[in-house]
């Protein structure tokens, strides 16, 4: 009965993980952790990533209405690398405001439970250094690639 | 309902006074312990139990606490109801079944061996199995250890963490929302907006085919079922505090280890059941406010009495009971202002040169200064991200391209430290005026002829009821959110004059939004808006003829020192088609001292009807709130004669 509410708890209480739990790629996350399936709900090949914003955003009613939002098992394996990779397709806008900045409270929650071997401060100048390079590149960068690149930056800085 | 005579006010003022009595008188009632209620042993071992045992038993079925645990509450003589719509909510059998056959039932569950893991009553019903064993500890100690793997990882999410109330504002731009909402947060306090805390909501599952009417038609009258969930609290915020820019006020509930367990078990045993929902009352601040009464052992937070029931009413209670009981409700109160705010701010907290070269790249989108600075650019980021959050989706692809430009020029500089931007927290609405009120006036009109009646020979005098469960008006106590703004829902207004009780006006709804912003970025403009529906009574009718009548103004505001001014196109256009009309208005809105607020509102209306004058109003309004639960204002009104009107509200 409780299996829903379980395994939401059970994936933010896996938000701490090592660097060997999300030695996978973004792509590989979604392909492979059921992320597609929990929070997405669509197809990567087509479609506007962003619609999740208009999902949450056209659900909301108010005085306890907000509609439910599936959330759907994924491997228990995948568990702490889903939860990261949702975060950040999530907060994409803001985690890459705060790297920039240097700042903020989204890549301080972000980094808060992720165990790295790097310290905090080396692991948001390396992603600040790669997200340089993202943005010297294609203008059109859409959310899922974005995200895809912090989060790969994000496992690249936590295993060096 | 026309010419009733001046001792028919008196009855009605009479019967509102009771009313509020009542309200007042009941708040710590003890509900009436339902009778009948016999606990009868079913199970084997524990019919062989002590007859102390089971008088204990007895006792405890009939406990407040119990009821509540269960969600049962007496319809009449043994007879019994509750908002779950799962029978898999109850063990024993009935729908629902009364509390003693329940107590059985689940003493049973409790006790059984052949059941193991997750589906264990155990696991299932933890609040009851913790009431049960502080309660009845001799027969606590004969219930089996069973592992419970799904409520551990619960358990694991939320030990040692803190439980919040969190009150989102209101959202005018949905009528539904208008109220504001209520969440629960359970996380580590070590981040001001939970980003990472564990969000617990009651919901109504809304198929994403109903739009906005169908919701409403179907959530006043019981048409959806509504459950507590659990979901990242950082998207909760996203959609609060991100996309609908709406303050909210996280209350840190001080609880004992015994209330901390209850709320606990509590929530995991009501995860996912089917509710009744009913948007005016069986609603989140409801729902919530039942955990609260168990938690806290109190039948304080719930009127059952009301017919509905808003989130800050709830709010109201919590102060008062934190007020009642030493400060021991509650333990903090924090202010978590909405991105829209923190991004104003930063705006205002820069200096003149780096707003001005921000708002220089805002209008050409281009970077004509080189020595642009780091300031100006971090506004522009944090700009840029409530811009792309709040845009059509159609917007956001050129947004972030102008994002990108300044994350370009950002990134040639080195990266800095937080300077945190001091943001005056706004008074929470909890502690502020009660929604629910009723206004007493006397007018007094000068010897002047009115548009609809022969000049008059002396002056008037008119006495005006109003009553609403819902009334923030704009010279209420600026609190929340609601600065320079007005909600008013379902205001019936009716007036005695020259010994006749007339209908007035019924008010559906009438919002008002004339607060400015005081940053001054580019293309960010500080609109003011009015909108209305009304029944009111037909002008010039001694009786009792509504007609249909909605009006709505649109224009500009702006601030000035400790207030606002405004102007704004009106239009109104009433169901019989016979008096449509349009004007001007021009205005402002004062905070003084003392508690004291002021309006001054000036209109020109021109009237469709044939042979009707257009007309000059000119309006000047003070009032002065007196705690939470009285104000009284005076105003002069110049419409073809001077009116000069005093009035007392009550609130509750």
């Amino acid at each position: 009965m409780k299996t829903i509410a379980a395994l939401s708890m059970t994936v933010l209480l896996a938000f701490g993980v090592t660097a060997n739990a999300q030695e996978r790629s973004f792509a590989d996350v979604y392909a492979e952790c059921g992320i597609g399936a929990m929070l997405f709900n669509q197809d990567l090949s087509g479609g506007d990533n962003g619609r999740i914003l208009a999902i949450i955003s056209n659900a909301t009613w108010d005085w306890g209405t907000t509609a439910h939002i599936s959330n759907q098992s994924s491997a228990e394996n995948c568990q702490g690398a889903a939860t990261t990779a949702a975060f950040i397709y999530q907060n994409h806008e803001r985690i890459e405001t705060d790297l920039v900045r240097g700042h903020g409270e989204h890549i301080d929650a972000l980094l808060a439970n992720i165990d790295c071997t790097a310290g905090t401060e080396e692991v948001k100048t390396a992603m600040r250094s790669e997200l340089g390079g993202m943005i010297e590149g294609d203008k059109t960068e859409v959310a899922f690639n974005k995200s895809s690149t912090l989060y790969n930056s994000l496992v690249a800085a936590c295993s060096a | 309902m026309a010419k009733l005579p001046r001792r028919c006010l008196f009855i009605v003022v009479w019967i509102f006074a009771q009313a509020f009595c009542n309200q007042l008188y009941s708040e710590d009632a003890t509900p009436p312990i339902p009778s009948g209620a016999t606990f009868v042993a079913t199970d084997s071992a524990v019919s062989t139990a002590d007859t102390r045992l089971e008088q204990q038993l007895s006792e405890l079925a009939t406990a407040p606490a119990w009821h509540k645990l269960i969600k049962v509450t007496q319809a009449g003589h043994n007879t019994f109801q509750t908002d779950i719509l799962a029978d898999s909510f109850f063990l024993a059998d009935g729908s629902p079944p009364s509390p003693a056959d329940e107590l059985s039932a689940t003493v049973k569950a409790l006790r059984s061996q052949t059941v193991t893991g997750d589906s264990h009553a155990q696991c299932r019903f933890p609040a009851r199995l913790h009431w049960l064993t502080a309660m009845a500890p001799e027969l606590a100690g004969t219930f089996p250890r069973v592992n419970c793997p799904q409520l551990d990882a619960w358990v694991s999410q939320t030990s040692g963490k803190q439980f919040y109330l969190v009150h989102v504002s209101g959202y005018f731009a949905n009528p539904a929302s208008a109220f504001g909402h209520l969440l629960i947060r359970v996380g580590d306090g070590k981040s001001k907006r939970g980003l990472l805390d564990a969000g617990i909501n009651f919901g109504a599952r809304i198929p994403p085919t109903d739009g906005s009417l169908t919701y409403m038609l179907k959530g006043l009258f019981g048409g959806y079922t509504a459950s507590f969930s659990t979901q990242e609290h950082y998207l909760q915020d996203k959609v609060y505090s991100g996309n609908e820019s709406r303050d909210m006020w996280a209350y840190e509930l001080k609880l004992t280890p015994h209330q901390e367990a209850l709320f606990r078990f509590h929530l995991w045993e009501l995860m996912d059941q089917p509710f009744k929902y009913y948007f005016l009352k069986k609603n989140c601040a409801y729902r919530v406010a039942e955990i609260l009464e168990l938690v806290f052992d109190s039948d304080f937070f719930i009127d059952d009495s009301a017919p509905y029931y808003a989130p800050v009413e709830l709010f109201n209670k919590l102060e008062a009971h934190h007020k009642r009981h030493s400060d021991n409700t509650y333990r903090s109160l924090d202010f978590i202002p909405s991105h829209k705010r923190e991004t104003f701010a930063a705006f205002e907290n820069l200096s003149e040169k780096d707003a001005h070269d921000a708002n220089a790249f805002l209008k050409t989108r281009e970077f004509a200064q080189s020595d642009i600075s780091v300031e100006a650019l971090d506004f522009l980021l944090e700009y840029l991200d409530y811009s792309i959050q709040t845009a059509a989706s159609e917007q956001r692809a050129d947004l972030r391209n102008l994002k990108q430009d300044v994350i370009r020029l950002r990134l040639k500089q080195p990266a800095r430290p937080e300077n945190p931007v001091p943001i005056g927290a706004l008074p929470a609405p909890g502690g502020g005026p009660k929604p629910a009120t009723v206004r007493l006036s006397i007018t007094e009109r000068g010897s002047t002829a009115d548009r609809h009646q022969a000049a008059q020979g002396n002056n008037e005098h008119a006495f005006e009821l109003e009553i609403s469960p819902f009334w923030y008006d704009l010279l209420d106590e600026t609190r929340g959110s609601l600065i320079d703004s007005a909600f008013r829902a379902l205001v019936l207004n009716v007036r005695l004059q020259d010994d006749e009780l007339n209908f007035n006006q019924l008010t559906l709804l009438d919002v008002q939004k004339f607060a400015p912003e005081s940053a001054a970025i580019y293309g960010e403009s500080s609109y003011a808006w009015r909108g209305a529906a009304a029944l009111v009574n037909r002008a010039g009718c001694a009786t009792f003829c509504p007609v249909a009548s909605f009006s709505g103004s649109f224009g500009r505001s702006f601030a000035v020192n400790s207030g606002a001014v405004y102007a704004t196109l009106d239009a109104s256009l009433t169901s019989t088609l016979a008096e449509q009309r349009v004007g001007v208005s021009l205005g402002s809105l004062y905070q003084l001292p003392w508690h004291l607020r002021g309006r001054w509102h000036t209109e020109y209306r021109a009237y469709s009807k044939s042979g009707e004058d257009s007309e000059w109003k000119h309006q000047l309004q003070l009032q002065r709130s007196i705690g939470q639960n009285h104000a009284v204002d005076v105003s002069w009104v110049y419409e073809h004669s001077n009116q000069l009107t005093l009035g007392y509200k009550f609130k509750w």
